[in-house]
């Protein structure tokens, strides 16, 4: 399996990429349109890493503190970060 | 280094306060054994003789006030700050004053506060000018850290972003000193 992240930014004008063509990958068969990328993937990959690491830790601000060597405030403003840059990408 | 200069950022809330607390007594001591008096958040001074009741008493009404201070200016901006981060966060901005406390080890400071200006500028000033120069650079390195632990961890604690909210920290951490300042004043 490919492990290349996919971009969500466009390199040249920073702007929000689009899906343009989807693949099978069994029978090349190609699918051409224009798609607007899921939310999770607009997110940056440390925010998509939090939101699995917040899951893992059934959803406990204190554990994932824990876990990760840092104190609650910072891991909830963390999150309050997230949750903001969320907002504005769902306007 | 980086977890010494932020430790709100990076310690568990309860380990950090059992800490602090241990610092704060054994920090109390050194300041009533080198005769500190503490007659605002901000200010330090040394007395001609040890008080230590004084001082702890001055001590725990300043980390009270700016528990307060530090958590209703931190509540206003933003509504998740909690009260044990403020309480941390006065405990640790004391911290340097215990260090600076230590410049009176030699008796110079408490001497001076015993004897009338003149005769510390015709005799002590020229004597221990080495000694007073050395002691006040550390007093404003030390300065400088209070006012680094203050906004580092109010950042942490509050999310702080705009200069608003900073305007609200110096506005807050002012009226502190005036109330620390007017509490014991009336005490004594």
């Amino acid at each position: 399996m490919n492990n290349n992240k996919l971009p969500a930014i466009c390199p040249s004008c920073e702007h929000d990429l689009k899906v343009a063509q989807l693949k099978c990958s069994h029978c090349d068969t190609s699918v051409n349109g224009n798609f607007a990328l899921p939310l999770f993937l607009q997110l940056t990959p440390k925010e998509q890493e939090f939101i699995l690491d917040f899951f893992l830790a059934s959803g406990s601000l204190k554990e994932m503190a824990a876990q990760q060597g840092i104190s609650y405030p910072t891991v909830r403003n963390q999150l309050d970060d997230m949750i903001a840059h969320i907002n504005q990408l769902k306007k | 280094m980086k977890k010494i200069l932020d430790p709100l950022a990076y310690f568990p809330d309860k380990k950090l306060l059992l800490y602090n607390s241990i610092i704060f007594l054994i920090g109390t001591a050194i300041a009533a054994w080198m005769q500190v008096d503490f007659s605002s958040t901000i200010d330090l001074h040394f007395r001609a003789e040890a008080d230590e009741i004084a001082t702890l008493i001055q001590n725990t009404i300043i980390v009270a006030i700016l528990t307060t201070i530090l958590w209703t200016a931190g509540y206003t901006i933003n509504k998740k700050t909690r009260l044990i981060d403020a309480l941390n966060l006065a405990f640790m901005i004391r911290i340097p004053y215990y260090l600076m406390a230590l410049i009176n080890c030699t008796g110079v400071f408490s001497y001076m506060a015993s004897h009338d200006v003149q005769t510390i500028i015709q005799k002590e000033i020229p004597q221990q000018a080495t000694f007073l120069a050395v002691s006040s650079f550390f007093m404003l390195i030390f300065f400088i850290l209070v006012f680094y632990l203050l906004f580092k961890g109010f950042k942490t604690m509050t999310n702080a972003k705009k200069i608003t909210h900073y305007i609200a920290l110096l506005v807050s951490f002012w009226a502190g000193i005036l109330l620390s300042m007017f509490t014991i004043h009336l005490i004594e």
